[in-house]
């Protein structure tokens, strides 16, 4: 299972911290690969190998929507536009719930809108749920 | 549609006929032709008075003018006959005592008879061609002699003439009379004996009429179609000299004045005037068309002369109507043409009256209006700018509150959870009811942020008006706060099919505040009792909301709808102070109102109101339903 890689955006490293630990209570051990903004979120997923490695394409993209240099709804727009990662399930899992960025998101192709409850217990109870649904339920489409 | 027109008949009843034509009326006239007829009219009975007075006043004239010359024509003819008669007589009387004739008469016989004969043949045929005979009579009234030779007596009755003659002056004229269908008169002198008796009477019969020349004369006299008539004074024999005619209206003869009257259907004036010395009277008649003629003419020539100046006067009035009716028609023109946006349309009208002024008015007004209007499109622009700018600060804030805001609460909440997980055992309990405070701080908190988002959100966000099925809405609410806390009992009532009309989203948001706070204030009774129904007062329809829960105290329903404004501490039961202030916010957005009555530990009741312009098909809905 550890080679089913998670792919966290959030530049905020307090956020990091709780979700690597709301994963890890949840006994969901995967890889999780960080980005701390657009930018190394797309580089991750299209990196063209100069540095030696050709990324594992991750089987869950958490992004947050309020990132530096390209938010959130950018790099999900350039997920979505290419073919290597047009099927690839992205989760919004942000801290806003305003109408606006739900629409968008969702008009941009996102799979899921979660938003990342204030109370810890609420906020592990998400995240568990995400990674069942997500990691053990969902069936991903066959690459091709 | 100008003025001028008149809506066509029937347009939205093709098939039925055509509706008649509304009556006439002055009312319905444009004023343009209101005013063109009233002076029409003016001057028509104008010019018609005019004319008719000096049309009476040429006539009576010209009826003078005919009187005046009855008068001298009759008074000249009657001298004139006056004379002949007294002339004739004189020679009749004359010729009656020569000696001839009263030798004849004293001794008739064969001798005297042919003197007497020779002193009478100047008046018989052919020295007189007027005579018919001449004759003698003695004193005994009887025949003595006639001439011309052969001739048989006059058969009229002589005798009282000839008593006539016995006295003084022993000389008359008769009657006239029509004998054998001649017109005859006789002029009758008595025969002297010289002791002033009369010995005999000469009669001459005579024709009445005269010579061609006198013809001629009276022909001059009197104009050609002058009636010329003889009759006698008590009016049995009638002549115009050539054959009888009917007499004259009655009166005539002893008036003395002009009288009018029909003779073979025109009429006529005439004056009758007695001839002095002989029982005879003189008519002369005129036709009145001989002196109206002229008035008539005179008439004719006015009415022309009317009839051009009405036609004139028409333009005229026409003309002047249009003057003033067309600035009325460009200023109704310039009216619709600026009703309809165009504040540039400038009314052309130049004139010095009182419609130049209006024009000049309405064009001032104009540009008023203009000036307002752009004042007021710049000022509204300037407004708008304002608040759009604003409401994109108020919304990128929001946006702001929403991210940024949250996200180091839930980091205190996280990592304080993270200390008690694993540091708790360096905590004691107090130690560790601290973090548990940081926590339900940050927990509240974040409601708090919620809510007031909520709040904004249900101020700024845009409206939309479709069909909201209340009833569907509060089962669903309902549902939810079940679902939460799936151990209560309660009784819920929701009356079903309300219907009405507003913000599906934003009466969502209020219902779930509404019941929430309902479910919420009665979670300490053994069985919450909720209604959610629609009750009719006044004519107005208000929804209420009902629980049976902690209720309120009255004293404080002014701060219930107020933000942050709570009436239960925190320990008590839970909340922000906003649930109801969003509530309010979204019935004033729909236009309605919402109060509350409650007392304490007996529950609240709040109602409003959502005016709905489908409110009558609502009643009848829920009484079908009902």
């Amino acid at each position: 299972m550890s080679n089913i890689v998670i792919l966290l955006v959030e530049d905020n490293p307090r956020d990091e911290a709780l979700t690597l630990r709301a994963l890890k209570k949840n006994n969901i051990v995967n890889d999780v690969v960080i980005a701390r903004d657009g930018v190394e979120a797309l580089n991750y997923l299209f990196g063209d190998g100069t540095d030696g490695n050709v990324n594992v394409m991750p089987q869950l993209v958490l992004l947050d929507l309020k990132l530096p240099k390209l938010d959130g709804l950018q790099v999900l727009e350039k997920i979505r536009e290419d073919e290597r990662t047009r099927r690839l399930p992205v989760v919004i899992f942000t801290s806003s719930n305003e109408e606006e960025d739900m629409i968008k998101s969702y008009n941009l192709g996102a799979n899921s809108y979660v938003r990342k409850p204030v109370d810890f217990e609420h906020f592990l109870d998400a995240t568990r749920q995400l990674g069942l649904y997500w990691l053990v339920l969902n069936q991903i489409a066959p690459e091709r | 549609m100008s003025a001028g027109e008149t809506p066509g008949p029937g347009m939205s009843q093709p098939w039925c006929p055509p509706v008649r034509r509304a009556r006439f009326s002055l009312s319905n006239l444009s004023i343009r032709n209101r005013l063109t007829l009233l002076i029409g009219s003016l001057i028509f009975v104008i010019i018609a008075i005019s004319i008719w007075a000096s049309y009476r006043g040429v006539k009576d004239a010209a009826l003078q003018v005919g009187r005046d010359r009855l008068q001298s024509l009759t008074q000249q003819l009657a001298t004139l006959s006056q004379q002949s008669s007294v002339d004739l007589l004189n020679k009749t009387s004359i010729a009656a005592n020569d000696p001839a004739i009263v030798a004849f008469l004293r001794s008739p016989s064969a001798t005297t008879r042919t003197g007497a004969s020779a002193i009478l043949q100047p008046f018989v045929p052919p020295r007189d061609p007027n005579s018919l005979q001449a004759e003698l009579w003695n004193a005994d009234y009887a025949l003595a002699l006639v001439m011309p030779d052969g001739a048989s007596p006059q058969p009229a009755d002589l005798e009282p003439e000839l008593k006539q003659c016995s006295v003084e002056p022993f000389k008359a004229v008769s009657p006239i009379r029509v004998l054998n269908d001649v017109i005859t008169y006789t002029a009758t002198a008595a025969v002297m004996d010289g002791t002033g008796k009369p010995l005999g009477y000469l009669v001459r019969c005579r024709r009445l009429s005269p010579a061609p020349d006198a013809r001629k004369r009276l022909a001059d006299l009197l104009g050609s179609e002058a009636g010329l008539y003889y009759g006698n004074s008590h009016g049995d024999v009638w002549t115009d000299m050539e054959k009888a005619v009917p007499t004259p209206p009655s009166g005539l003869a002893s008036t003395l004045e002009v009288t009018h009257y029909e003779r073979e259907g025109k009429s006529v004036m005439a004056l009758g005037r007695p001839i002095i010395g002989t029982p005879w009277f003189i008519v002369v008649e005129f036709p009145d068309h001989v002196f109206l003629t002229q008035a008539n003419t005179f008439l004719r020539r006015m009415v022309l002369i009317g009839l051009a100046l009405l036609l004139l006067g028409l333009g005229g009035a026409f003309a002047l109507s249009r003057s003033i009716t067309r600035p009325l028609y460009s200023l109704t023109h310039a009216a619709s043409v600026i009703s309809g946006g165009d504040y540039s349309y400038i009314v052309n009208i130049r004139r010095t009256d009182e419609l130049g002024a209006l024009a000049s008015a309405f064009n001032v007004m104009v540009v008023k209006a203009r000036d307002s209007q752009r004042d007021l499109e710049r000022s509204v622009e300037e407004r708008t700018a304002q608040l759009q700018s604003a409401n994109k600060e108020l919304e990128a804030f929001s946006y702001s509150v929403s991210h940024d805001l949250r996200a180091p609460l839930r980091h205190i909440n996280g990592f304080s959870q993270a200390l008690l997980e694993d540091y708790g055992d360096k905590l004691d309990d107090v130690g560790k009811g601290y973090l548990q405070d940081v926590r339900g701080a940050s927990q509240q908190m974040g409601h708090l942020i919620d809510d007031v988002l909520q709040l904004a959100r249900v101020t700024r966000s845009e409206m939309r008006r479709e069909v909201v099925n209340l009833s569907e809405l509060a089962h669903s609410v309902v549902a939810e706060l079940q679902e939460r806390e799936v151990g209560r009992t309660s009784t819920i009532y929701i009356e079903e099919g309300l219907l009405t009309l507003g913000d599906n989203r934003l009466l969502r948001i209020m219902l779930t505040n509404l019941l929430g706070n309902a479910w919420k204030f009665s979670s300490k009774r053994e069985r919450a009792e909720i209604a959610f129904g629609k009750e009719h007062k006044d004519g107005e329809a208000t929804y209420f909301v009902r629980d049976n829960g902690a209720g309120f105290d009255m004293a404080y329903v002014d701060k219930l709808f107020g933000a942050f404004q709570r009436l239960h501490g925190a320990d008590e039961f839970e909340g922000t102070g906003i649930g109801l202030a969003t509530v309010q916010r979204v019935v004033r957005r729909h236009g309605g109102r919402v109060w509350a009555e409650g007392a304490v530990d007996h529950g609240a009741i709040f109602r409003f109101t959502i005016p709905d312009s489908r409110e009558a098909d609502n009643v009848e809905h829920s009484d079908l339903a009902g």
